[in-house]
Formats: structure tokens, C-alpha cells, sequence
């Protein structure tokens, strides 16, 4: 028994990598006879396998359409490795390294000098103190909380240090040293002793957004409450401005308000508003209402679909298929 | 058995039920690359007043002068709906020559966001000449930046009040210091000391720093182009900031947003409300401002890649509406044809 | 002291700054310049940098989910050697293109370093849009088999659904439809969500007081 699985195992392996082998080999067929000038950008072979592969891309992916299949697995994998390192690296340049790595090297810098051009290479030594001390002070993790201690009051104190230190220049923040200490912690979401650190990081972070997110929730909240107040009279109307559009714009008003008014009650759940009369009707009004909004929901997203696809279906026939059907003819 | 036309179409619904549905997939594309194939004809949307809001905020910016803050958020994979909102705002500003600093939030689009700027200020270009529109006079690139990592709004707009814009970005997208561009100057700030040689922001009194470059209060607009959007946020902070106000207590700068069609219905309160000035509601907003763009102006670089995207887009839309009311005929036959039956077996 | 208390100290104290500041806005303008504005800046670019150590977290949970599929040779496991591959490839690139020279995206690729940029800009554009595009087709297929007529309330919903629809293609947007389209986006629609927005506006702050008091229910407050 175990032979005959051993053998389907080796024979499903076999008929999914040859099914890769005559994909590649269509790719690379493709790519060979391509003789477009430009693929939209600038003329080359990077461009010509760039528009092979995001051919074979769409498609591949496209052809989950008619059922899940291994070259759909094999892509949506790829696409996953793919955007997690992008990401990834993204984030390192443009995040990390301009907001930490840089002002903490050059600070360095300029106290020491370049030594040797070694002065970028402290944040690697301040990430390594970071996880030394939390791997080597693990059972006495005050003194890992210390350090944190250090770094938060430092940041408050560093730029008054730097400016004391290099007389009078402004100098990134040398006790920068110190930050890997807390930003080890969302690591320990890894350790099952030390879970609870990853969230001591994660609520601060957290809670200083809260902190900000409350002005401008509250700023939304005012300002929708007050653009709720509608005029519900037109005194043109009656002195000799009378227009019909004018009409419309304040029988709009009053549904806007009664729409408004009659949804929100929908939701409210300390009493029960349905058991009266009006309660009920209203019920029903709001269902209805949430109905014609709910209609134009799907409306709109239609639209956006359509919208993103039409874009795959430009990229296919223009940006790919054109090129190469105009080079043969 | 029916006979002529109603049973000819009896035998077409017929065999329309027992299709499989995933026949509609290769239809749709097929209905899609049409216009690619066949060739694409002009449509004349009617602008809506979401959109017609943002065009006459621009209008406006280019009368008084005001530079407008450029979020260039989307993301290669919302390019269908996202791109020729970008294309037409941004060919807008450089006809009307406002002024525009350009914010990425996505490493990929910093670059396509930064080569659409370039190529329609190339076209301007040879159309009116090198001077009618120059990079860091007219219009500056200050590249990706982390907002969404970086804490978000919350956390950067209070540093870029603190430093104002210079010294919170730095650099533009090729690592040239901001202060020695024109565009970065506040209007009506004095002329640089030396002009010509680079300016010195170690020596700038805080005081002489304000008076000189530009900081968040001196915008007309904010302008984001996004597949969701983070505009909200944005009216919290900047809008209803009183530290915004003018000396009536009005807000002085305007918000408005590009974005994908479903997510502009949840911004539609907050265009009734004000504190929106309009929104581009997907391809269809985009394809309305064009629209605009072509009365007032005549055709520029944006038309065709809207009219590109507004007709395969229209023919979409037109087959799911055609979808829904052959499967609702259906369903009406099936509703007729039990009713009959029970009126048959009743009697 | 309990680890969750000391959690709970940790979210008020952070908080505690912006919400102070929030609540005593306008008591001074030189106090603000002086001693405010400098202080938020600091505060903030403390909690960006701490932030973004979490960086590596999602990168470390993949590679040890997918390493061990392959290293125990799971089922499917040659799917996740795809996986951790590319993943290696391009973050090989990206710090080729840190070290190395490289030049602009829109140019061919001249040298190593040009990988990363050709592979953000012409090769993961692809993938990203078709993920998201699939919903169109779905969509369709939904319309055509779900998308029916069975009450008033769905009768409703369809015919709002067709107005737009009709609206949406500017070849079938006649003067009637682009009016009623308009009149029902602004008065019934904006008021709809309005509604919608103030209980799910009401809702984040509950959340977000709830979150910052410490007495919120859920993971971050569990004991450890």
C-alpha cells in the first residue's frame, strides 16, 4: 500500500513540474518572439520579460476562474513571496533606516569623527545590545526594563545633551542606543514566558495613537453633527425666487433630515423603540431606505470592479498582445 | 409547445438556465477588450456636482495663488480607477499652472505618480515652451514617505506644524535640499539673501524660517488620490484646526479626494457637510472631469487615457445590468410558470 | 504588580500626553510654542521609531510557518520553497540595490541594482491588480445566479441598483437617470451613511476610551 501512494506521490509530482516545464517553455517562446520596438516604456529585453511574465502572471492567476489548479497554487504562493519582501525592504529603507539608522549614525559621527567609516555600523551594535540584553537579563528583565527607562527619559533629554555636547550644533539623537531594547519586545510575542512584553510595546504604540486619534475623531463627529442642521425654509422661494430646482433642494433638506434621523434610531438598542406604533413604522421606513442605499452600494461596487478589470484587459491586448501581433505583421 | 417569438424565447431562457454561470467570465472579457480591438468611440459623461466641487477649488487655487498638497496614495494594484483620476487632476494643475507638492504613500507609485507628472509636463513643454512649467518652481516631488508604518497622520501632522515642510521632509525624491527650491518659499516671502547660493538652515532664526518657507496653513488644497482613503483623518487634524482658520474662523484649506467608486459613496457625508470641497468617484469621476477639463479647455494629455479605460468600463457595467435582469426574467418565468400550474392542478 | 496591570498603566500613560494636550489647547500660545510643539515632536518620533521595529515580525511568522513545511516535507511543501525563494530573491535584490549603483526605474536595467526597482514597478504591479480584479468576474456570476427579486425590500434594492448602473455608463446616463441618480446619492444616500457613520464614529470612540482606560475586553488585556 505504502508503494502504490509512494508511487502516486512520485507520479503527481512528475506531471506538475512537467506542466511547469512547457509553462516555462511558452514563456520563453513568447519572450523570443517577441519583436515589438516597445512594450509602452522603452525598448529591451527587460521590457519584453516584464511583459511576458505579467502575461503569464494574469492569466495564471485568472485561471483560478475555472477551478483551482496547481499553476494558480504556484503563483498565489509566489505573489505572497513576492509582495512580503517588497514590503519588507521598503520599509527598512525608507522607515527605519532614515528615521533611526541614519540621524543615530551621524550623530555618532559627529561626536567621534568617522572612524573608519564605522560610525553607521552602531546601530547594528545598538540592535545587538537589544537582543543581548533580553536574552542574557531574561530572568531579571528589570534590568531590560531600565534600559527602556533610559531610552524613553534620553529621548526627552537628548537633544539638550547633543547641543550641551557639540556646542551649540543640533545633533541627531545619540541615545537612539538604547531603542532596540523596547523594539525587541514586540519579538517576545515568540516566547511564551515573555508574551505579555510584545504587548507593553504594542499598547504603547497604541495608546499614543489613541491619544491622537481621539482629536480628530471627535473634529469628524462635531463636523457631521453640524452639517447635519439643514435649512428647512427658502426665503427666495417666496419673494419672487421661486424655482422649481430651488423647490427640489429643500424637499431634498427634509428627506436628508427624516433619512437621517429615522436610520439612526434604527440602531438604537437602550429601549424598545419598535414596540410603538411610530417605532414600528419607522422600522420598516429605515429598512427601506438602508435598502436604496444598499442597492447603490452595489452599484458602485460593480463600478470599482469593473473599473480594475478593465485595467488587467488593457494591460493584456495593449501593453502585450498588441506589441508582439504588430511586430509579426 | 409555444410557436414564434414567445417560444423562440422560451428556448433561449430555457438553455440560458441550464448554462454554467462561469460561460459569463470569458463573455465579460471578451466584452471588455472589445473597444481595444474594434476601436474606442466618444462618450459625453454629465458631470456630477462631487466632481464639478474639486474643478472649481482648483480653478480657484490657480486664481489666488494657492499651492495644493498633492497625496499621491494609490497603489499600482487600484491603477484601473486610480491612475486617470491622477492623470486629469495633475493635467489640470499644470494648465492652470497652480502650484502642487506631490506626497507618496506607496513606493510604487511614487515612481508611476512621478513619470505621469513628467510626461505631462514634457507636453506642456513643447506645446508652450520650457518656462511654462519647471519642477521646483511649479510643482515638487518629495518622494515616498512612511505615513502608514510612521503612525499615520496623527503622528505626522503635528511634526510637520512643529517644522513646517522643510525641515520635516528634507529632501526631494533625488535627495536635492528642499530650501533651495522657489516652490518652497511662501508667497509674498521675502527673496533669498544671496540668491543662487544654497540657503543655510543652521543659521535661520526660527522666526526668519517661518516668515520664508512654506508651512501646512499656507495650502489651498489637499488633494488625495488613494483606493480608500485617509482624507478623514486629514479633517480632523488639519481642517477643523483652528490653528487653520482664517480671521472669519472659516477653515482655509479645502480637502478633496480621488478614489474608488464604492469607497466615495462613505465620503459623500462628508461632501455634504463641507468639509469635502468634491470627490472623484472612480473611473466614472474621472472620465466626468476630463469632461470638464475638454469644455472649458479643449483636449490635453489626459483625454485618451480616460477615454481608454470610460469605454471598456461602460460596456461592463452594461452587462452586469444585462445579467441581473435575464436572471430576474428567469425567475419571473419560473414564478409564472409554478403559478399556472397550481391554477391548473387547483382547478 | 500583575503583568496586566502594568499593561494597562503602559496604554494610559502613552495616551495620557496627546489627550492632555487635546483637552488644553489654546490655554497659552507662547507655553505651546515653547514647550508643547517641541515636546510632541519628540514624543511622536519616539513612538514612530518604536513602531516600526515591528517590522520583522510578519517576515519572521512567514518564514518560520514555511520553513517548517519544507524541512518536514508537509504536504505541498515545494509550494512554500516557491514562497521563501522569492522571498529571498527579492530581498537579495533590494540590498543589492542598497550597496550597489543603481539607476532610475523608468530606464532599462543597466545594473544589478535595478532588479528590485524592475520587479516593484513592472512584475508585482501584475499580481496585485489581478488579485483584485477577481471580484469583477464573481461579481458578475453573482449577479447573474444570487442577484434576484424575491420581496419588496430586494425589489427596492434593484431598482436603486439599475438607476445607478444605468447612470454609471455615460452611454445609457439620459438627463432623467443622471437626476434621480444624483438627487438619491446627496439626500438619501449621504443621509444613510451619515447615520451609518455617527454609530460607527460613536462606536471607535467607545473602543478607543475603552482601549486607553484599560478596561476593554480582548487579547491585549487578557491574563498572561
Amino acid at each position: 500500500m505504502a508503494k502504490a501512494n509512494e508511487r502516486y506521490t512520485a507520479r503527481r509530482l512528475i506531471t506538475k513540474w512537467s506542466v511547469y516545464a512547457v509553462l516555462l517553455g511558452l514563456l520563453i517562446l513568447v519572450i523570443l518572439v517577441d519583436g515589438a520596438d516597445d512594450h509602452k516604456v522603452h525598448k529591451g529585453l527587460d521590457m519584453k520579460i516584464a511583459s511576458a511574465l505579467g502575461a503569464f502572471i494574469t492569466l495564471g492567476l485568472y485561471s483560478f476562474l475555472f477551478g483551482e489548479n496547481e499553476v494558480y497554487r504556484f503563483l498565489e504562493h509566489l505573489v505572497v513571496g513576492v509582495v512580503a519582501a517588497t514590503q519588507f525592504a521598503k520599509s527598512l529603507e525608507t522607515g527605519l533606516y532614515t528615521y533611526w539608522i541614519m540621524p543615530f549614525g551621524q550623530g555618532i559621527k559627529s561626536l567621534t569623527g568617522s572612524v573608519w567609516g564605522l560610525h553607521n555600523l552602531w546601530p547594528v551594535v545598538a540592535v545587538l545590545l537589544g537582543v543581548f540584553a533580553l536574552v542574557f537579563f531574561r530572568k531579571r528583565l528589570w534590568l531590560a526594563w531600565l534600559l527602556s527607562a533610559a531610552c524613553f527619559i534620553g529621548g526627552v533629554l537628548t537633544l539638550e545633551v547633543s547641543r550641551w555636547a557639540i556646542a551649540g550644533r543640533w545633533t541627531p539623537r545619540l541615545l537612539w542606543f538604547l531603542a532596540p531594547v523596547p523594539g525587541a519586545f514586540w519579538y517576545m510575542i515568540y516566547s511564551k514566558r515573555h508574551l505579555w512584553l510584545s504587548r507593553v510595546i504594542a499598547v504603547f504604540v497604541i495608546g499614543a495613537g489613541i491619544g491622537q486619534a481621539l482629536k480628530a475623531l471627535f473634529s469628524n463627529f462635531v463636523d457631521q453633527a453640524l452639517g447635519t442642521f439643514k435649512p428647512l425654509w427658502d426665503p427666495a422661494l417666496t419673494s419672487g425666487g421661486f424655482t422649481w430646482r430651488g423647490l427640489l433642494a429643500l424637499v431634498g433638506n427634509y428627506v436628508f433630515i427624516i433619512v437621517m434621523l429615522v436610520v439612526l434610531f434604527y440602531f438604537v438598542f437602550t429601549f424598545r423603540f419598535s414596540e410603538h406604533r411610530i417605532g414600528r413604522r419607522s422600522q420598516v421606513g429605515a429598512r427601506v431606505f438602508m435598502m436604496i442605499a444598499f442597492g447603490i452600494v452595489f452599484a458602485t461596487v460593480v463600478g470599482t470592479r469593473m473599473g480594475l478589470v478593465t485595467d488587467r484587459i488593457y494591460f493584456l491586448v495593449e501593453e502585450w498582445a498588441k506589441p508582439i501581433i504588430r511586430s509579426w505583421f | 409547445m409555444s410557436n414564434g417569438v414567445s417560444g423562440v424565447l422560451h428556448r433561449v431562457f430555457d438553455a440560458i438556465d441550464n448554462l454554467n454561470y462561469r460561460i459569463v467570465y470569458p463573455v465579460l472579457a471578451v466584452l471588455l477588450a472589445l473597444p481595444f480591438i474594434v476601436g474606442h468611440w466618444e462618450s459625453r459623461p454629465r458631470p456630477r456636482k462631487i466632481t464639478r466641487g474639486l474643478f472649481d477649488v482648483i480653478e480657484e487655487c490657480a486664481e489666488t495663488g494657492k499651492p495644493v498638497l498633492l497625496v499621491n496614495a494609490w497603489r499600482m494594484s487600484s491603477r484601473g480607477e486610480n491612475q486617470p483620476q491622477f492623470e486629469v487632476l495633475v493635467d489640470h494643475m499644470m494648465r492652470r499652472k497652480v502650484k502642487f507638492i506631490m506626497i507618496s504613500l506607496e513606493p510604487d507609485t511614487a515612481v508611476v505618480g512621478r513619470s505621469l507628472c513628467l510626461d505631462i509636463q514634457r507636453y506642456y513643454q513643447e506645446e508652450y515652451g520650457e518656462d511654462y512649467i519647471q519642477y521646483g518652481r511649479d510643482w515638487l516631488d518629495l518622494d515616498f514617505q512612511l505615513i502608514y508604518q510612521g503612525g499615520y497622520w496623527h503622528i505626522w501632522i503635528p511634526n510637520i506644524k512643529a517644522d513646517g515642510l522643510v525641515k520635516s521632509f528634507n529632501t526631494d525624491y533625488e535627495k536635492r535640499p528642499l530650501e533651495q527650491f522657489p516652490i518652497m518659499r511662501r508667497p509674498g516671502a521675502p527673496p533669498p539673501e544671496h540668491p543662487g547660493e544654497p540657503v543655510d538652515l543652521e543659521t535661520l532664526s526660527a522666526k526668519d524660517y517661518e516668515e520664508q518657507f512654506l508651512r501646512l496653513g499656507d495650502f489651498g488644497l489637499i488633494l488625495e488620490v488613494h483606493f480608500t482613503y485617509t482624507i478623514r483623518d486629514l479633517i480632523g487634524l488639519v481642517r477643523l484646526d483652528k490653528d487653520f482658520a482664517g480671521p472669519d474662523g472659516e477653515p482655509t484649506i479645502e480637502m478633496g479626494l480621488g478614489t474608488v467608486n464604492m469607497v466615495a459613496n462613505e465620503m459623500l457625508p462628508y461632501f455634504d457637510s463641507g468639509a469635502l470641497c468634491g470627490v472623484l468617484a472612480g473611473v466614472q469621476g474621472a472620465a466626468e472631469y476630463s469632461e470638464l477639463l475638454r469644455r472649458k479647455y479643449g483636449e490635453g494629455p489626459s483625454s485618451e487615457g480616460v477615454r481608454l479605460r470610460a469605454n471598456p468600463y461602460s460596456l461592463g457595467v452594461l452587462c452586469v445590468l444585462a445579467v441581473i435582469v435575464i436572471g430576474n426574467i428567469s425567475t419571473l418565468r419560473k414564478k409564472i410558470r409554478e403559478w399556472r400550474q397550481a391554477r391548473g392542478e387547483g382547478e | 504588580m500583575s503583568k496586566v496591570r502594568i499593561i494597562r498603566i503602559v496604554v494610559l500613560v502613552a495616551g495620557i500626553y496627546f489627550v492632555a494636550v487635546f483637552l488644553a489647547e489654546g490655554i497659552h500660545a507662547g507655553f505651546d510654542k515653547k514647550w508643547i510643539k517641541p515636546a510632541t515632536k519628540i514624543y511622536t518620533d519616539v513612538v514612530r521609531v518604536l513602531g516600526m521595529f515591528a517590522i520583522g515580525v510578519g517576515v519572521a511568522n512567514i518564514f518560520m510557518v514555511h520553513t517548517r513545511r519544507v524541512v518536514r516535507l508537509h504536504k505541498n511543501w515545494e509550494y512554500s520553497l516557491v514562497l521563501l525563494t522569492a522571498f529571498l530573491v527579492v530581498f537579495a535584490s533590494a540590498v543589492l540595490k542598497w550597496i550597489g549603483p543603481s539607476s532610475s526605474p523608468d530606464t532599462p536595467v543597466q545594473h544589478v541594482g535595478d532588479i528590485f526597482e524592475f520587479i516593484i514597478t513592472r512584475i508585482q504591479v501584475h499580481m496585485n491588480s489581478t488579485i483584485y480584479s477577481f471580484l469583477a468576474f464573481f461579481v458578475t456570476s453573482a449577479a447573474l445566479r444570487a442577484f434576484r427579486v424575491r420581496g419588496t425590500e430586494s425589489a427596492i434594492m434593484m431598482v436603486a441598483a439599475v438607476i445607478v448602473l444605468l447612470s454609471n455608463a455615460p452611454e445609457t446616463n439620459f438627463p432623467v437617470i443622471s437626476e434621480v441618480r444624483e438627487w438619491l446619492d446627496l439626500n438619501l444616500n449621504a443621509a444613510v451613511f451619515r447615520a451609518l457613520q455617527f454609530g460607527m464614529l460613536l462606536g471607535s470612540i467607545t473602543v478607543s476610551l475603552r482601549t486607553w482606560l484599560g478596561i476593554e475586553r480582548g487579547a491585549l488585556f487578557e491574563e498572561v
